[in-house]
């Protein structure tokens, strides 16, 4: 396929398929300024779009005949028709993504999305959505997820998927969000006309009848787009539904041919995107819920995927001293300070007579006698195969609704009531869930002591040392410490909503390190310092995307958790073998470490392009070699250091 | 394999150690080394560390540095109730036992909290 100008002189059928071309491009413009025009009055993203102008892009171009001539001579009427489009399609389709604020888009590259791409590069200027260059699809999805959750719930990222042979990369990295309910829209490319595809051509294998099948079991949404008023309309509609609790991932399917037609005389509309409201619970469940409460004795609220942003972290903190009741929180996301006396462990739930649980399916063991609230938006999904929703569990009152949509309500209603709670009642509580939560903060200080100066570095030292670094900074902790004895929720103060990112969603491997980068760029402009504790087994599903990091210079401090295997199937396959009574030395070494050779993370990273150093064996080095790296993230440029660690 | 029968051997034997067993038995001649390679061989160093100072549990205590004579720690590890699972003398000899035995209680245990600065900065701030 050839798209260059050819200088030699022009036929008379050339010429003659050059007029009548112009005479629609000529239709078509006017047509379309005239529709972007009246589209502009009552959205301030719609004034954003239409014909390229406002976004610097050049917009469309009118030739004159002479020029026509020139660049269509050598070609058929069809061929003409088929290349040499001046208003291309995909050009609108790139002001409908712009319409849904979408700042980025990460892809790997795919021709059966290269109208697009052409369109966000050369119409949009790249920029609002920029390309990401990823080296796999699955990297896409994950910075898609980390970036959501970076951005406070905020902002959604596109990903640009080739047909079949790109989506067919993503699935594991779409599950995970949507176990963690983080929205994505995923662009897929697909040759829909059969009698279209090229006789032999790789784009049958590119090609499917059914293209979203591949993740339609866990994403929310997916749709087929057949023209641009379709493309127009579910893409808004993907937004909406991507980005209303319970929120995940959709995928929208754009035909390659349709990306490189010529725009119709009437340019479709961009709708508004409108404000997301979140489903609320019913105002009588909300009384009813506010009632309970206050007539406890021994309040304790449990959360999970609760808080989108910090005004959800706010308003758990105010409901929760209104009642002076404990918060377990499952860290899932940032829920509430864990400096604050009313964080408490899920041991707390046990001694309840009434536990509110917050976007949680099970609130874990409680007492025989406590009543259970629920309050949540996971019976709202509609259908779902995979089986992430857990064993059933039995509330006494279950509501639907988002949870934090519904704490101001609540909160309201509770301050209504609270008279009812004799202020003795309210101290009592209060000074036994500071005693609770300051025994288990020393405690947890306390056991951090242990292999203090021990090589391979303790990870309980790994995160003293890197608070000592970050500690005066505004900083956010992109990944999750649970394979490091959660040291870093344990022994750090987080008290903002961007200190902690939560997990995966569905425990799945690969997803901490494009996630991390997607939530440092998500930070990036707030000028917060990112620090990613990289485990070397979950990096090495993706290790390309330190290259991505480097190349698109998103700053941010990774320190390797490296204990040179798939530790915790050591400890799996450790117990299997001496329950068995066989086996017990070595075995849990086979197929579970990475080592022999060992890998030099380090060389890795500076191989991609990004400052390294390390290993670091010695726990006395790793202050010197995090300071410098330390000076390499405030200088705008992401960095890796390599250190040596105990398991877990 | 972990059942009441079990712990109560546990139980048996960690108090027969404490009425019976004095200062403890004779050093092992087999080098530091060769415990070390021991420790690793059969994955102690899994949740206990290289050295031995890992915590492996709530209930476990770090076994850097540690007192228990060998009888003790041999039925710790013989008969571990909930902590871990056992190894049986079929899988680890008696004399290996030693070995490691003589390996992690040669191990400097962990610093005081009031030495670590670090930690003592967290505690004072919870004050």
């Amino acid at each position: 396929m050839k798209f260059w100008k050819k200088k030699s002189d022009t036929t008379s059928k050339d010429l003659q398929a050059g007029v009548n071309r112009r005479e629609f491009l000529t239709a078509a413009t006017a047509t379309g300024l005239a529709t972007a025009s009246l589209g502009q009055s009552s959205s301030k993203a719609q004034a954003q779009v239409g014909r390229g102008v406002a976004v610097g892009g050049p917009g469309p171009v009118v030739p004159t005949e002479g020029q026509e001539a020139q660049e269509f001579d050598g070609y058929s009427a069809e061929q003409v028709d088929r290349y040499f489009v001046k208003n291309p399609a995909s050009d609108f389709m790139v002001d409908v993504i712009k319409s849904l604020n979408i700042d980025y888009i990460a892809t790997n590259p795919g021709s059966s999305f290269r109208g697009i791409q052409e369109s966000i590069v050369n119409y949009a200027g790249n920029s609002k959505p920029e390309l990401l260059t990823v080296n796999h699809e699955e990297i896409a999805c994950c910075m898609a997820h980390g970036y959501f959750k970076g951005s406070g719930s905020e902002k959604v990222m596109g990903i640009l998927a080739h047909g079949t042979v790109g989506l067919a990369h993503t699935p594991m990295a779409v599950y995970n969000a949507f176990c963690d309910r983080a929205p994505m829209i995923i662009i897929a490319g697909n040759h829909i006309d059969a009698g279209a595809r090229t006789p032999g051509g790789t784009n049958w294998w590119h090609s499917a009848q059914d293209m979203p099948k591949i993740l339609r079991d866990f994403t929310k949404w997916d749709d087929t787009c057949h023209s641009l008023t379709h493309f127009a309309d579910s893409m808004a509609r993907a937004y909406q539904i991507a980005t209303t609790p319970p929120m995940g991932p959709v995928v929208i399917v754009v035909d390659a041919d349709q990306q490189e037609e010529e725009m119709p005389v009437r340019r479709p509309q961009i709708h508004r995107r409108p404000e997301r409201t979140a489903p609320h619970a019913d105002a009588n469940a909300v009384r009813e819920i506010a009632q309970w409460l206050v007539e406890a004795e021994l309040p304790v609220i449990t959360a999970g995927r609760m808080a989108h942003n910090q005004e959800g972290t706010d308003l758990l903190v105010e409901l929760a001293e209104l009642l002076q009741a404990g918060v377990s929180n499952s860290m899932a996301r940032m829920n509430f300070p864990n400096t604050h006396h009313l964080s408490v462990g899920s041991g707390a739930i046990g001694q309840a007579d009434v536990v509110l649980g917050l976007e949680v399916g099970n609130p874990g063991r409680t007492r025989q006698d406590a009543r259970v609230i629920t309050l949540g938006t996971a019976e709202l999904f509609l259908k779902t195969n995979f089986q992430h929703f857990g064993k059933y569990y039995a509330p006494d009152l279950a509501v639907a609704g988002d949870a934090q949509a519904t704490l101001p309500a609540l909160i309201e209603e509770v301050r209504r009531l609270r008279g009812k709670i004799s202020r003795s009642a309210l101290e009592k509580r209060e000074d036994h869930w500071r005693e609770t939560h300051l025994a288990t903060r020393r405690r947890d200080i306390e056991n951090a002591r242990h292999g203090w100066d021990a090589s391979p570095v303790s990870t309980s030292r790994l995160y003293g040392e890197l608070w000592q670094v970050v500690k005066n900074k505004d900083w956010a902790m992109v990944s999750n410490d649970g394979f490091q004895s959660s040291w870093g929720k344990r022994l750090w103060p987080m008290t903002k909503y961007h200190h902690f990112h939560g997990s995966s969603g569905a425990a799945g491997i690969g997803y901490g390190a494009p996630a991390a980068v997607g939530a440092a760029l998500a930070h990036k402009e707030h000028g917060r310092f990112v620090v990613n504790v990289q485990k070397d087994g979950d990096l090495m599903f993706s290790p390309g995307v330190l290259w991505t990091a480097a190349h698109h210079k998103i700053p941010m401090l990774n320190v390797m958790h490296n204990n040179r295997a798939y530790h915790a199937e050591r400890m799996i396959v450790q117990r299997v073998a001496n329950a068995r009574n066989r086996g017990t030395a070595e075995s849990s070494r086979i197929g579970n470490t990475i080592d022999n050779p060992a890998i030099d993370f380090a060389k890795v990273a500076d191989g991609l392009g990004m400052w390294s150093t390390g290993p670091v064996t010695d726990p006395n080095d790793l202050h010197a070699a995090l300071v410098k790296a330390v000076a390499v993230v405030e200088s705008g440029e992401p960095c890796l250091v390599d250190v040596l660690c105990s398991g877990r | 394999m972990i059942n009441k029968q079990t712990s109560m051997k546990t139980f048996g034997a960690l108090l027969m150690v404490l009425i019976c067993v004095g200062p403890g038995p004779q050093l092992s001649a087999q080098s530091e080394e060769e415990g070390y390679q021991l420790w690793l061989k059969y994955q102690c160093d899994i949740c206990h560390y290289n050295q031995g100072h890992g915590k492996a549990s709530a209930t476990s205590n770090p076994l850097a540095g540690t007192l228990l004579p060998f009888e003790a720690f041999s039925a710790l590890t013989r008969y571990p109730g909930n902590r871990m699972l056992p190894y049986s003398e079929k899988e680890l000899s008696n004399e290996d036992l030693r070995a490691i035995w003589e390996y992690v209680r040669r191990q400097a245990p962990s610093p005081k909290l009031e030495d670590i600065p670090i930690l003592v900065e967290w505690l004072e701030a919870l004050e």
